[in-house]
């Protein structure tokens, strides 16, 4: 059964087309990246599958029912995480996700565990007395989170947790949402950043401008692509033009540019790509430095679809 | 919607711009106005008139003398009494502003009177009850007079009738009686008013806290808004704890400042402190709703222009309620007299009345009839407020 069923959904913005018969198919228990740009229609497509937004046409449904405002039923089962820092400055934070989680759960008792569990899931024990404004960028962050997850909800919606977050608490969010899946929610994660992507979505889809452009596992997408590896090597002396022209011609090769003392090598999946391509280079006779080889990445996936690379 | 509630309140009370202008802000009005009205006050309260006289051999012995000391001895005196030996004396007690004026007494046994100009400003300076002081001096003096000529006219034409009291007393009686009543249930002070008027002004901030609250409960005003939206709770059962929490919190404060009022303002609403507590109550609930109906309206421009716009139609609604004085009392008279319905429906005016009515009307009944127009009109305001609130979804946020 898929948890999420979006079927040729389009949403306009005026003259702006924002979702272009956007489709998406979410299995129980599994994470699922969203990946594309700012603008790319992301935020678009969560409000649109909450009914926050309205859209012109398509359909939606969710936990195999069709979604709509007054589905109180749906939304209670259901957690959201916004982009924006979307808790009560006025309350402390274990006021804060008591009141939401209040919103989805009426038993005081079975709440007061809720928000225990929750405050500690999260690693705000300690600031359960502060207000927000009294805690750092990551912890407000971590009460954001906590006021989206404190009811348990089967299906989470993250929208970009992690932007301006200092690396430690990312990896803490990240691990978070992991150990959230491994108990039984499904997540629909959404980022700019795709390592954050690579790291916990068990598959992903990238879309630009509303629609839909690839979707598969991180290993499905990349081997859809031609590139295969990238070389880059740094080179201590001056590459002629003409060797620059030779590596072109090598097998495998799709291109080759030099960026600075950075020459960088795209080349399709084969066995011999690297010793080919030093072989070459040692036979021009230039003096080399640093070496290294890179698997393609989701940027790489990104950038042959669309002629660009993933901005921020 | 308990939660919904007891966070809104928090929230509320937590927020100092709410709490200095529903909660200080009254506190220093009332003391600012019971600085300012002290004199006033000060003015009704009963004090003996200072006044010298002259206590020569001509006045030993006068009957107006034995007038007088009876009008000072008495359980409330009139008089208060400064003996002088000339009349320079009294001329020095009345220049330096010790005293009122003075009698002294001729030979024939009549009183006369010294004042000092009536722009003296030995008396003008201290005390604005110097105009009532100089006539009851007179009065004094010229009633002793006009009983005398009586006597002496009744001696002259009827003497017989001095051997009977009953007699002479009818005679000094002029047969004329004099009853006090009062028009209202209490002795009237004018400064009271004032606290009603304010009271009502007050009543009015709750509008913008119900505005600010409601406006925050939408999801286009911010991610918190969206947030509470899209929880499994609907949306009246929002904004019902809302509303609610922002009367409570305005009728909490407004209810402390009606007693700072009450205890350290000494503003005396003659007995009638349940009948101003449900008022504040009432008229807070108005205000809240009416701030709820304004929060909720889908306009362009965020909270500012919301805010913006409560405060324009507040100043506004005042002006044609006549709060700013009296070519807008005149603006308001004019109004009401050619569409008589423009009191009842604007809500300063309304809000003003309710409280005035309080004060200036001995029977409950037109205290009641505003009152229950502004429930109704909380009514309207917050079943408009439901109907625009209750929208679930957008097209942009």
């Amino acid at each position: 059964m898929d948890i999420v069923s979006v079927t040729g959904v389009v949403k306009r913005y005026d003259d702006l087309l924002a979702l272009d018969h956007f489709d998406l198919h979410i299995k129980q228990g599994e994470i699922f990246g969203l990946l594309g740009p700012n603008g790319s229609g992301k935020t678009t497509a969560i409000n649109c599958m909450l009914s926050l937004l309205n859209f012109d046409r398509g359909s939606i449904a969710l936990f195999d029912e069709a979604m709509s405002a007054t589905r109180y039923d749906l939304k209670r089962r259901i957690g959201v995480v916004p982009q924006q820092m979307a808790v009560f400055d006025t309350l402390t934070v274990r006021e804060n996700i008591d009141y939401f989680c209040s919103l989805y759960v009426n038993d005081c008792a079975t709440r007061r565990t809720m928000v225990e569990e929750t405050i500690e899931f999260v690693d705000l024990g300690e600031f359960a007395k502060f207000r927000p404004k009294k805690l750092s960028g990551g912890l407000v962050r971590r009460l954001n989170i906590a006021c989206g997850i404190a009811h348990r909800p089967e299906l989470i919606f993250f929208d970009e947790p992690t932007v301006a977050v200092d690396p430690q608490s990312r990896n803490a969010i990240l691990a978070g949402i992991e150990r959230l899946r491994d108990e039984g929610a499904t997540v629909v994660y959404t980022s700019h950043y795709m390592e954050e992507i690579e790291q916990i979505c068990d598959r992903v889809m990238i879309m630009d401008h509303g629609r839909v452009l690839a979707q598969g596992t991180c290993d499905e997408l990349k081997r859809g692509i031609k590139t295969g590896e990238r070389i880059v090597v740094e080179i201590e002396g001056e590459l002629p033009a003409r060797e620059l022209d030779r590596l072109r011609v090598l097998p495998h090769v799709l291109s080759v540019a030099l960026e600075g003392r950075l020459l960088s090598v795209v080349c399709e999946a084969s066995g011999h790509n690297l010793t080919d391509v030093l072989a070459a280079l040692r036979a021009a006779g230039v003096p080399l430095g640093r070496i290294t080889c890179a698997p393609p990445t989701l940027n790489d996936v990104f950038l042959e679809i669309t002629g660009r690379e993933l901005r921020d | 919607m308990w939660s919904t509630f007891k966070v809104t309140v928090k929230g509320a009370v937590r927020t100092p711009s709410i709490v200095i202008w529903t909660l200080v802000f009254p506190l220093v009005m009332t003391t600012i106005f019971s600085v300012m009205f002290k004199p006033l006050r000060t003015q009704e309260t009963s004090r003996s008139v200072a006044v010298a006289v002259v206590s020569d051999d001509a006045w030993s012995g006068s009957n107006f003398a034995q007038v007088v000391d009876t009008l000072s001895t008495q359980d409330t005196p009139l008089l208060d009494l400064h003996e002088v030996d000339s009349e320079a004396e009294a001329r020095d007690l009345i220049k330096s502003g010790e005293v009122d004026g003075a009698y002294l007494v001729d030979e024939a046994g009549d009183p006369r009177v010294l004042l000092a100009p009536a722009d003296s400003p030995a008396h003008a300076g201290e005390d604005i009850s110097y105009e009532v002081n100089r006539t009851i001096i007179e009065s004094v003096a010229s009633s002793f007079l006009q009983n005398k000529e009586l006597l002496m006219s009744i001696a002259a034409e009827n003497p017989a009738l001095l051997a009977d009291p009953a007699a002479v007393s009818h005679a000094l009686s002029q047969g004329v009686g004099v009853q006090k009543i009062s028009l209202t249930r209490s002795q009237p002070d004018q400064t009271v008013r004032y606290f009603y008027a304010f009271l009502g002004m007050a009543s009015l901030f709750a509008a913008q806290v119900a505005e600010g609250m409601v406006y925050r409960l939408q999801p286009t005003a911010s991610a918190l808004g969206a947030r509470q939206s899209i929880a499994g709770t609907s949306r009246l059962r929002l904004l019902i704890p809302v509303v609610a929490a922002c009367w409570t919190v305005s009728t909490a404060f407004l209810g402390v400042g009606f007693g700072y009022m009450c205890v350290a303002g000494d503003v005396d609403f003659s007995g009638r402190i349940g009948v101003c507590l449900v008022s504040i109550a009432v008229c807070s609930l108005f205000s809240s709703c009416l701030g709820a109906c304004i929060g909720a309206l889908p306009v362009k421009g965020g909270a500012d222009a919301r805010s913006g716009l409560l405060t324009v139609a507040t100043c506004l609604l005042a002006l044609f309620a006549g709060v700013y004085g009296t070519p807008a009392m005149i603006l308001s008279d004019t109004i009401t007299q050619a569409f008589p319905a423009a009191s009842w429906i604007n809500p300063v005016s309304l809000m003003r009345d309710v409280f005035y009515s309080i004060y200036y009307y001995d029977s409950l009944s037109p205290f009641f009839l505003r009152l229950s127009v502004c429930i109704g009109l909380a009514a309207v305001f917050f079943t408009i407020a439901v109907a625009l609130f209750r929208r679930q979804s957008y097209d942009h946020l």
